[in-house]
């Protein structure tokens, strides 16, 4: 596949970044790095504490109902007159919790899957590589919603998992062409020559050359859960109980008709706003990691 | 169907090759009317069957009853529709009725006394007889006459014999086997002699195999009984064109109509503000009232209308079988706020919490039984005295339950409800407020009505006291989903949630001047009683019972809203309440409007 | 003949891949919790339908739904499926699911192929751009536009296009695949009609799928820039516009592959796409049938929408190898 030889040519150069003062140089080269650093910096905290500043319910109040902004309400009311700006911070925290989560899982599965079938080769690997056509093939979104049927999958940990499980065919197949090509240097021969054993070739010798490519993978399946959770929500495919901000674009545009009314456009558009602003944090913060690991784009 | 779906699948391939600059084609004939356009649910590939229930089938625009209900406190009031006229007979027990001579199938057939025994033959099989039927006769061509099962009791047995609709003989019949009446008399033995009831049991399986048939039938074209037939429908929209042969034709000014299809209020909300449907109606906030109002040509109404939207108890479970948590609970829900939010529009307070509307409270109590109704004020002071008489205590802003839990709850709502996910979302607000952590907890329809059924939800949103007849207000609360069930003419009761009892009332509790009664029972007398004072008595009973006991908050009772658009049309019957109170029956009410002469294209 | 035998072995991958996802769907709707014919009973009982009546009416609509143990349950369902028979429908009463699903899958099929086509063509385009005008205006407004359009989530564009263009401006109709008055054939009134109605959620598709494109095309070409021979041309004062056909030839085989991938993605939106619009395909049948636990339906649009990513698949996979030679020798 093509795929494998772009990246296969983009292979990271067997030696490891010097560190966090070549990260602050790339990061200060380009101010839009710093701006994606912020913003992700900002809606982390905001998933950390955001929820502790407010009640677990928000208060709402009839007589508020789609109240324009104002000091009291900067982003204006919802429905209910629940404060929007409120449901937006108190909101953060399950979407970017299982965002991670499911970041986590496509990488930790896409990354073993990988390395297993790439450093084993033979049976293992034609065994793996078919597993992994299968879930590249299936279609993610149509496979959670049935999938939604048996499983309530409503806990950020839940979500993230099934995020996770269903999308990291694409990585595995990158790390296991890049571990296949790694196996062929002359380190790793000489590693095997010496009679390290497999676990520490694959761990220590094999895995510390994939790892950026790995990193950023992270990053790119954190967007790339959002929009599915999101979307779950949005189409209420996935029971649910708490505040996020794919419920809040239900309740905006199935359930209150937000979208027809200019009070009650903010309702709609400040979640819309913050997952263009998160994606666009870590669009931003990737191009720093991309030059960090890949200096030779540098001049790109 | 094979040639069409062949014919559609052909369109589509041919599209992925020629697509080039024909977008601009499609706005063609622009002098004439065009069809009136109201809104229905049309779902791929479905037959055009009533007896589906998905059926692309809608009253008085293809099919049509025999009489139009009017939606009243009188069950006995009807409009006509393909009976000219009928005669009750026998207190009630044999219903005759007499066709329009000279009334046709849209294939130009006549409709006869035949077509009255086929589909009575059909709804037999298909288990559509609710109303008791024992036996149909044609008297002649022009008359068919019903009548009750030996032993049976049902005070609107005419009310089940007039709102059938007739399917046309030439489709249906080749369906039936010859023998069809033998083995529906051979199902409706009563007796104990053991012949007859394996007999019995054979014509039940038989029958049933029949209903299945008759429920998946696919007829090939549309035969209609009514001023419209389809005369083309695609997965998104039907079209149906003005049927000639339909009796009363010349009195029908619309010469096409658009159904457009739907899936949720938001779809709705979109027809409505972009003009695009000359009437629909959706449950709405009122940001949606007010943009669709600056719609050109659109015109608000609204209809009385009669159900309430409550709060309902799983008494399976604790704490909500005691009594004095759901008083507390009746206290603290403001149920202004609860209706200001959830119905906004169209919506009012309930003001008696007595399982009716607060329109049917006012039409059946006097004022000396309305008297003796708690109102519920909201009051949380008085709901936390409840609750700790109970033993319930707070700390820190929390209840807890006796045994020292916090007390939390989940209120389950069908998602695709707009009005209940809002209300929910302020009961649920305000329950928390109060100190009960709940939350609202939004689930796909069916998988509502399953759980709902199976006893899952201690908590859940559920439309009670729907009118006119007060048998179907209260066998709400304590009908079937109570346990109670008319089986083999014997009302019988089961407490188990298996089968289907997730309400779990008290079967016998005391009211204040009547003393001990049951709910089940007299809420079954409200179907079978004859005698008004009865009537009367029983219903004054249930309406204290249900407003001491609190088997459901009801929380607001709505009228039906919804737009017309008179861009092109005019003469909508928004003024005749007699017409819109009739038209509330079915969906979409154009037809029935038309039928009574009103709606014309403008010149 | 070494052609016929990749022919071959796609095809047998392919197959595979249908076996194990009808097997998987299978068994994971026999997992399934609630019971549609409950939910009807409780629908009818609610009506105010009494029970033994409700009883026998549920018992004519379902008396179809299988029973038996799981295995033959699953061996039946396999036979049945090489006959193309999905079983029946539970909403529909019995109606026959591949009478269903053929009157849906045309218009998701229809869709998501031309949506597919627009934005690999645009992206294309706007790749060869963004890469070799890099450092001018115009390469990096085009980079911009495609990062934003990439960033931006299908469900946001699908809204923002129902609501600008259906309901504030009302230049297009949603909600049917075409006018019902139109009798469907060749005539142009009828594809006038279903372009007319299909023009949004194309525009949706094409934009969203759009972006991704760009940016993969333009890295593409950025690699093949420094490759040998493109200098070679260079300094054998080849003109710029026959460098940059040669540049977006190689640049574009590799695209080519990740089609494969955008499938899934593709056929996966139409669940979005078509709830938004209404329009009355697989991905809306499909979230429609969850909604009322209609599991054979389900079952029958989760298949549809997969077999059709995998022929897709395998068609690119032969496009491709006809393209570039080497691909069936490997």
């Amino acid at each position: 596949m093509a795929s494998m030889n772009v990246q296969a040519k983009a292979l990271p150069p067997l030696r490891r970044p010097n560190g966090w003062r070549t990260a602050g140089r790339v990061l200060v080269r380009k101010p839009g790095r710093i701006a994606g650093l912020v913003i992700i910096l900002t809606f982390v905290l905001m998933a950390a504490f955001g929820p502790l500043l407010y009640p677990a319910t928000l208060p709402s109040d009839a007589a508020q109902i789609y109240a324009p902004p104002s000091l009291a309400h900067p982003l204006g009311t919802d429905f209910q007159g629940t404060d929007v700006l409120a449901e937006i911070i108190t909101g953060a925290r399950f979407v970017l919790l299982s965002a991670f989560l499911a970041a986590f899982f496509t990488v930790v599965f896409g990354t073993v899957i990988g390395l297993a079938a790439g450093y084993a080769r033979g049976l293992v690997d034609s065994v793996l590589m078919r597993i992994t056509d299968v879930f590249l093939t299936v279609p993610q979104f149509p496979l959670l919603i049935v999938l939604s049927t048996v499983w309530k999958f409503s806990s950020p940990l839940a979500l993230g998992f099934v995020l996770g499980i269903t999308s990291w065919g694409g990585l595995a197949r990158a790390v296991r062409s890049q571990t296949l090509s790694l196996r062929e240097r002359g380190f790793i021969e000489a590693a095997r020559g010496l009679g390290l054993s497999n676990r520490h070739i694959v761990t220590k010798e094999i895995f510390p050359n994939v790892a950026p490519f790995v990193v950023m993978n992270l990053l790119f399946a954190t967007t790339g859960s959002i929009y599915s959770e999101i979307t779950l929500f949005f189409l209420g495919i996935v029971p649910f109980s708490n505040n996020n901000w794919g419920v809040m674009l239900n309740m905006a545009f199935f359930q209150s008709g937000a979208m027809y009314t200019t009070s009650g456009l903010l309702y709609l558009m400040s979640p819309l706003a913050c997952i263009m602003l998160v994606t666009f944090g870590v669009v931003l913060v990737l191009d720093a990691v991309d030059e960090i690991f890949n200096p030779r784009l540098k001049g790109v | 169907m094979k040639s069409r779906k062949i014919k559609m699948i052909a369109a589509g391939s041919a599209l992925m090759t020629s697509l080039a600059g024909l977008s601009a084609m499609s706005a063609s004939a622009a002098t004439t009317v065009p069809p009136l356009a109201t809104i229905a649910q049309i779902t791929q590939g479905a037959p055009m069957n009533m007896f589906n229930p998905n059926g692309l089938k809608w009253g008085a625009l293809d099919e049509m009853p025999l009489a139009f209900p009017k939606n009243t406190a009188d069950m006995s009031a009807f409009f006509p529709g393909l009976a000219k006229s009928w005669k009750i007979t026998n207190n009630g027990r044999t219903v005759t009725v007499f066709l329009r001579p000279g009334a046709k199938w849209s294939n130009g057939q006549p409709i006869t006394a035949t077509d009255l025994v086929t589909t009575a033959a059909c709804e037999f099989a298909a288990g559509w007889i609710w109303w008791d039927l024992g036996s149909v006769k044609a008297i002649n061509q022009y008359e068919v006459q019903y009548t009750m099962a030996p032993g049976a009791k049902f005070n609107i047995f005419p009310f089940g014999v007039l709102t059938q609709t007739i399917v046309p003989t030439s489709q249906y019949a080749p369906l039936l086997p010859k023998n069809v009446w033998t083995l529906i008399k051979q199902s409706q033995y009563a007796g104990t002699d053991k012949a007859q009831l394996a007999l019995q049991t054979k014509a039940q399986a038989d029958l049933t195999l029949l209903g299945k048939k008759i429920s998946a039938f696919a007829p090939k074209t549309d035969v209609s009984s009514g001023p419209f037939v389809i005369s083309g429908v695609n997965p998104g929209e039907a079209v149906l064109v003005k049927n000639p042969d339909f009796y009363g034709a010349a009195n029908i000014h619309v010469n096409e109509v658009v159904l457009r299809n739907y899936t949720s209020n938001q779809g709705i909300w979109n027809y409505m503000i972009g003009g695009q449907v000359n009437q629909a109606t959706s449950s709405m906030p009122t940001s949606i009232k007010q943009r669709a109002a600056q719609t050109p040509g659109n015109v608000y109404y609204q209809v009385p209308s009669y159900y309430a939207n409550s709060l309902m108890f799983n008494e399976h479970v604790y704490p909500y079988n005691v009594l004095k948590v759901r008083q507390a609970l009746a206290y603290m829900i403001n149920r202004n706020t609860v209706q200001a939010i959830g119905e906004p529009v169209s919506g009012s307070p309930v003001k008696y919490i007595d399982g009716m509307t607060n329109q049917q409270t006012s039409d059946t109590l006097t004022p000396a039984e309305q008297a003796q109704l708690t109102l519920y004020r909201y009051n949380p002071a008085k709901a936390a005295k409840l609750l700790e008489s109970a033993g319930f205590k707070k700390v820190n802003g929390q209840w807890e339950l006796p045994n020292g839990k916090p007390w939390t709850a989940s209120l389950y709502v069908n998602s695709s409800y707009t009005d209940w996910v809002q209300g929910a979302s302020v009961v649920a607000n305000q329950m928390t407020q109060f100190g009960i952590k709940t939350s609202p907890v939004l689930i796909q329809p069916a998988q509502f009505a399953t759980e709902q059924s199976q006893g899952k939800f201690a908590l859940s949103f559920w439309t009670i006291a729907l009118g006119p007849d007060v048998y179907w207000a209260f066998g709400r609360l304590y009908g079937g989903l109570d346990g109670y069930n008319m089986i083999g003419g014997k009302l019988s009761y089961t407490s188990s949630v298996s089968k289907g009892n997730w309400v779990n009332f008290p079967q016998t509790v005391a009211i204040p001047t009547y003393g001990s009664v049951q709910p089940g029972p007299l809420t079954n007398n409200l179907a079978e009683a004859m005698s008004p004072t009865v009537l009367h008595s029983d219903t004054a009973k249930l309406a204290l019972v249900s407003n001491r006991y609190l088997p459901a908050i009801t929380l607001w009772s709505g009228m039906q809203a919804g737009f017309v658009n008179t861009t092109n049309y005019t003469d909508f019957p928004l003024h005749s309440s007699p017409v819109m109170l009739a038209g509330v029956g079915f969906y979409p009410p154009v037809g029935f409007w038309m039928l009574q002469g009103y709606i014309r294209p403008k010149s | 003949m070494n052609y016929l035998k990749f022919l071959a072995k796609k095809l047998l991958g392919g197959l595979a891949m249908v076996y194990v996802v009808v097997t998987f769907t299978f068994f994971l709707i026999r997992l399934m919790p609630g019971n549609p014919v409950l939910a009807r009973l409780t629908s009818l009982l609610q009506s105010g339908v009494p029970y033994q009546a409700a009883k026998q009416q549920v018992a004519a609509m379902y008396g179809f739904m299988p029973h038996g143990p799981l295995i033959v349950q699953y061996f039946d369902y396999l036979g049945q499926l090489l006959h193309l028979n999905l079983g029946l429908s539970i909403a529909y009463a019995g109606v026959s699911v591949t009478h269903i699903l053929m009157s849906a899958a045309p218009w998701t099929i229809f869709m998501v192929l031309l949506g597919l086509f627009f934005s690999f063509i645009l992206g294309v385009a706007a790749g060869v751009v963004a890469a070799v005008w890099r450092n001018s205006i115009i390469g990096q407004s085009s980079t911009f536009l495609a990062t934003l359009l990439h960033g931006i989530p299908q469900f946001m564009l699908a809204l923002a296009f129902l609501y600008l263009f259906t309901t504030e401006w009302r230049l297009f109709p949603f909600g049917a695949p075409y006018d019902a008055a139109i009798h469907p054939g060749f005539s142009p009134a009828f594809v006038g009609s279903v372009a007319y109605h299909a023009i949004l959620p194309i525009l949706a598709y094409a934009i969203s799928g759009y972006g991704g494109w760009t940016l993969a095309m333009k890295s593409s070409v950025i690699s093949v820039l420094g490759d040998e021979y493109i200098l070679a041309a260079e300094l054998r004062g080849l003109t710029r516009g026959i460098r940059i056909r040669y540049v977006a030839r190689n640049a574009f085989l590799p695209l080519f592959t990740s089609l494969t991938l955008s499938l899934g993605f593709m056929f996966g939106g139409a669940i979005v796409i078509e709830t938004i619009f209404d329009y009355p395909g697989l991905g809306y049948l499909l979230n429609n049938s969850i909604g009322a636990q209609d599991y054979p339906v389900m079952q029958g649009a989760f298949l549809i929408i997969t077999a059709a990513v995998i022929v897709s698949n395998i068609l690119a996979d032969l496009l491709y190898s006809l393209i570039d030679p080497r691909i069936r020798r490997a």
